[in-house]
């Protein structure tokens, strides 16, 4: 599936909500102010001994006192979105952080190679730790899942990861991608087509390197068919792109091959991947 | 003291309620109360909005969304606050003869 509306990336993703909530932070410091100016208008504007004229009358005290007690709730709930806030803008700086290691590790292996892997005159890695995202995925989607193959993971069915989260080194995924990339070959699609770095910035960027990942929030996951493993590809388009005998999604070198395959096809070359494209350029990663 | 003179009394009373709480300008404190409550379930809405188009994975997306939740949570507290608020100065107004 091609970068859509719904993919955003995770830095901006996560600005914009830092965004919204320092206002709702702003906001409900303007109202707690408010109640505990009326409420201290309402104390000071009514003599005591109205107060006391009134007992039995009117609970005069009783209804201010909850003005004020309103005004303690806007205090704390505006004093817990600026907390959050502070740690919102701290794991934005840790993902700036990550981002600009990932993008510098893809230009120095880009450099080391000299391009000689890609035919676009560019090859492209990465590393690190940034946290995966990933939300439409790959290939159109082709409606209902259908599954298909021998694989217990495969697209339909049951979706759920065979296991938890585990984060691979570098080297390992490097490991996975030469073995998917010798199928591959085998398959026919030639060698010069299969830009190692350029999967290895997508598999950073959509797993951080975890075959177990999986998507349970945007709208292929509504649909039924999450984005699933290494580079995120969602059953459908897995089952499409998969070569026989790598029927697993969540196997990492049956989920490079069918990942890889759908980019090909899809984008024409892996350095043509928007991501890849992007980081290339200079830019952000985008899904794809 | 009789019946008749304890019912001046009180009216006399509400009347210099009535009196002080619009000297004070605080004759619209019922309208504001709910304008506050509207406000404050609206901020609710947009904060939820926020936090569910935020996508990112991870220990830190995590721990954000179970905090979003409690935040959430507090502000359903702050917009009962104002409602109860704002129906009981509505009844204090009102027996004072501010509506």
């Amino acid at each position: 599936m091609a970068a859509s509306s719904q993919y955003q990336v995770d830095i901006a993703s996560v600005k914009a909500l830092i965004q919204a909530w320092q206002k709702g932070s702003g906001e409900f410091t303007a109202i707690s102010a408010r109640l505990s100016n009326i409420h201290e208008q309402l104390m000071s504007c009514v003599p005591s001994a109205l107060f006391e004229g009134l007992l039995g009358e009117v609970p005069l005290a009783e209804s201010f006192a909850k003005v004020a007690a309103a005004a303690s709730v806007a205090k704390q709930v505006a004093q817990g979105l600026e907390h959050d806030t502070l740690s919102l803008d701290a794991n934005l700086a840790a993902y700036v952080e990550t981002e600009a290691s990932i993008e510098a590790k893809f230009r120095s292996i880009k450099k080391h190679q000299g391009g000689a892997t890609s035919p676009h005159g560019t090859t492209h890695t990465s590393g690190g730790g940034h946290s995966g995202s990933g939300s439409s995925r790959h290939g159109s989607h082709h409606g209902s899942s259908s599954g298909s193959g021998g694989g217990s993971s495969s697209g339909g069915g049951d979706t759920k990861p065979p296991g938890p989260a585990q984060y691979a080194n570098q080297a390992q995924v490097e490991s996975w991608i030469d073995q998917a990339f010798q199928a591959l070959e085998a398959s026919g699609v030639p060698a010069g087509e299969l830009d190692k770095a350029g999967v290895l910035l997508i598999i950073e960027h959509e797993s951080s390197g975890n075959p177990n990942a999986i998507n349970n929030w945007d709208s292929n996951a509504k649909a039924g068919d999450p984005s699933r493993g290494l580079m995120q590809v969602i059953g459908t388009t897995f089952d499409e792109y998969k070569l026989p005998g790598h029927n697993d999604i969540y196997n990492p070198v049956d989920n490079i091959i069918a990942g890889v395959r759908y980019a090909l096809s899809r984008y024409g070359s892996i350095q043509n991947v928007p991501g890849v494209k992007s980081v290339d350029h200079g830019g952000s990663y985008v899904g794809y | 003291m009789g019946f008749l003179d304890d019912i001046e009394d009180v009216t006399g009373l509400l009347n210099s309620l009535n009196g002080f709480l619009r000297d004070a300008g605080l004759g619209n404190v019922v309208e504001e109360l709910e304008h506050l409550a509207d406000q404050a379930s609206r901020l609710k809405q947009e904060l939820a909005a926020a936090a569910s188009s935020t996508h990112w994975s991870g220990a830190a997306a995590d721990g954000f969304r179970a905090r979003a939740q409690q935040r959430e949570d507090e502000v359903a507290q702050l917009v009962a606050a104002l409602h109860s608020a704002h129906s009981a100065v509505g009844a204090a107004y009102a027996v004072a003869g501010i509506f």
